[in-house]
């Protein structure tokens, strides 16, 4: 029996909802919320590759966040064995003026690694992104995909206890994609708990050993890959005519 | 909390490091004085004051040149400090929505950076104090113990600016037009003795107000630190320190939510 490394006890997630007059919201007492998880309530096995599946707006995003502790929740206790899981994307700390090196720098050190790690891996994180020279280079001479493949490099040759993936194989040109895809199987066998959010049912159908499915916010259905995403096809498909 | 914060700067002081050089080579990349920016800006901005009360006014006599000096450095600091603030954490939103930081970290660096300039323009500062003659004591060494009084108090309040600009974006407006009204309510470009009796008095419940006389006292004037009004001022700090520090621990996860 695999042991529980992340628990959600009837998660409850809301957000002050906008409004156009913030004077107004200010002052009321009522304060209006948005409930964007509604009692959401699974665990993560070590070891396992979880599937979070659903569509725009369903939740997704808020709970990455809630996974990766940025927020937490209204009601309900997250429990996380060990250090917090941490979101696999992408280059949000990038300085556009410091060069690709002291990109990796900066972005390893916001996902909470030191220093003498990221000393360590250097040179596996630049021999993975394939930038060559363009790595003595200031960031904003890069294009997109180059970004991504720096930014995903420094991520994965960091070996994240846990792995959080959000969407990110769209990244890159497709033999970099692969590339990414094999990194993440390659972990995926050296037994590494990896949750994949997504709103495609693809590559959750070839990794994923469960899928949680959530919908507006509740949790639909938790199950085997298979049976799960069927269901899922199967309500996008009656959706979609 | 403290425990929180012993942890969190064990965990995040290589960050804070990098973070704060980052900022600031990216603040002088792709300028074609660079670095030397931050000898030039002091003397520019020094010599714009001097030009208009010194020159065009002919107010300020004798030795307004370095009494103008010593004013506007430490004020331009503090000044700064402020409104970088108040986006230290609004700013930072793609990385707040990603990874998880202590809020702390984003003010430290503005702190950082802005002090670091700070220590160049003092440097440029003490120079020029000393090539126009005037006459330095080891009381000058007080500085860096005003220094760090000084930093007390700003970083309390840098951390209530940058919880406000949160929720409230107009308070980096605000703030540009706060910290000039502090330039004239400060004795930056007039000197005390030219202050009604009445209005003198008020003009130290500006914490600012004792620090420019402390700065002037020990670098002009070969005098001590008004260690009085700035051990108020100390415990003022400390007091608001701990409320920020209350503030930012209470809304850490909250402000992924709104930004």
């Amino acid at each position: 029996m695999k042991k529980d490394i992340i628990e959600l006890n009837n998660i409850w997630v809301s957000y002050p909802e906008h409004s156009d007059n913030p004077i107004k919201q200010l002052i009321s007492k009522d304060k209006k919320q948005f409930w964007a998880l509604k009692g959401l309530d699974f665990t993560v096995k070590k070891g396992e590759v979880l599937g979070i599946i659903g569509r725009n707006g369903s939740g997704k995003s808020t709970l990455l966040k809630l996974m990766s502790g940025l927020i937490e929740p209204d009601k309900g206790d997250y429990h996380v064995e060990g250090k917090r899981p941490m979101l696999l994307s992408l280059g949000a700390g990038f300085q556009p003026e410091l060069s690709g090196i002291e990109n990796i720098y900066l972005n390893a050190l916001l996902l909470g690694n030191r220093k003498k790690k990221i000393d360590d891996n250097l040179e596996s994180i630049i021999e993975f992104s394939e930038l060559d020279d363009f790595i003595y280079k200031p960031v904003r001479t890069y294009s997109s995909g180059m970004k991504a493949r720096l930014a995903f490099s420094t991520a994965i040759m960091l070996d994240p206890e846990i792995l959080l993936i959000d969407e990110v194989l769209g990244v890159g040109d497709s033999a970099f994609q692969k590339k990414c895809k094999d990194a993440i199987l390659e972990k995926i066998q050296q037994e590494r708990t990896v949750i994949l959010v997504t709103h495609s049912s693809g590559l959750v159908k070839q990794i994923c050993d469960r899928v949680v499915w959530i919908h507006r916010g509740e949790q639909k259905a938790v199950g085997e890959t298979k049976e799960i995403v069927d269901q899922y096809d199967e309500f996008m498909k009656a959706k979609r005519k | 909390m403290f425990k929180k914060l012993i942890n969190d700067w064990r965990n995040n002081k290589d960050l804070l490091y990098h973070l704060t050089v980052s900022e600031l080579k990216s603040n002088t990349a792709r300028t074609y004085l660079g670095t030397l920016w931050w000898i030039v800006d002091p003397i520019l901005y020094m010599a714009i004051y001097y030009f208009l009360v010194g020159v065009i006014l002919g107010k300020g006599g004798d030795d307004y040149a370095v009494y103008l000096f010593t004013g506007l450095i430490p004020l331009k600091w503090a000044t700064a400090c402020m409104v970088d603030a108040t986006t230290a954490i609004s700013s930072k939103a793609r990385i707040l929505q990603q990874v998880y930081v202590p809020k702390l970290t984003f003010i430290l660096v503005r702190l950082g950076v802005n002090t670091f300039k700070f220590l160049v323009s003092s440097f440029i500062m003490v120079l020029f104090l000393y090539f126009s003659g005037v006459d330095l004591t080891v009381n000058a060494l007080n500085f860096f113990i005003l220094i760090g009084l000084n930093l007390l108090l700003l970083l309390p309040i840098m951390i209530i600016m940058a919880h406000i600009g949160v929720y409230m974006k107009d308070i980096k407006n605000m703030m540009q037009y706060i910290s000039r009204t502090l330039l004239y309510l400060s004795p930056v470009l007039f000197r005390m003795e030219d202050v009604p009796d009445r209005l003198r008095e008020l003009l130290y419940l500006n914490p600012f107000t004792n620090f420019l006389v402390s700065y002037r006292n020990i670098f002009l004037y070969k005098g001590q630190p008004l260690w009085d009004n700035l051990f108020i001022i100390l415990a003022f700090s400390l007091v608001l320190l701990f409320i920020g520090l209350r503030i930012l621990n209470k809304y850490d996860k909250q402000y992924a939510k709104v930004i």
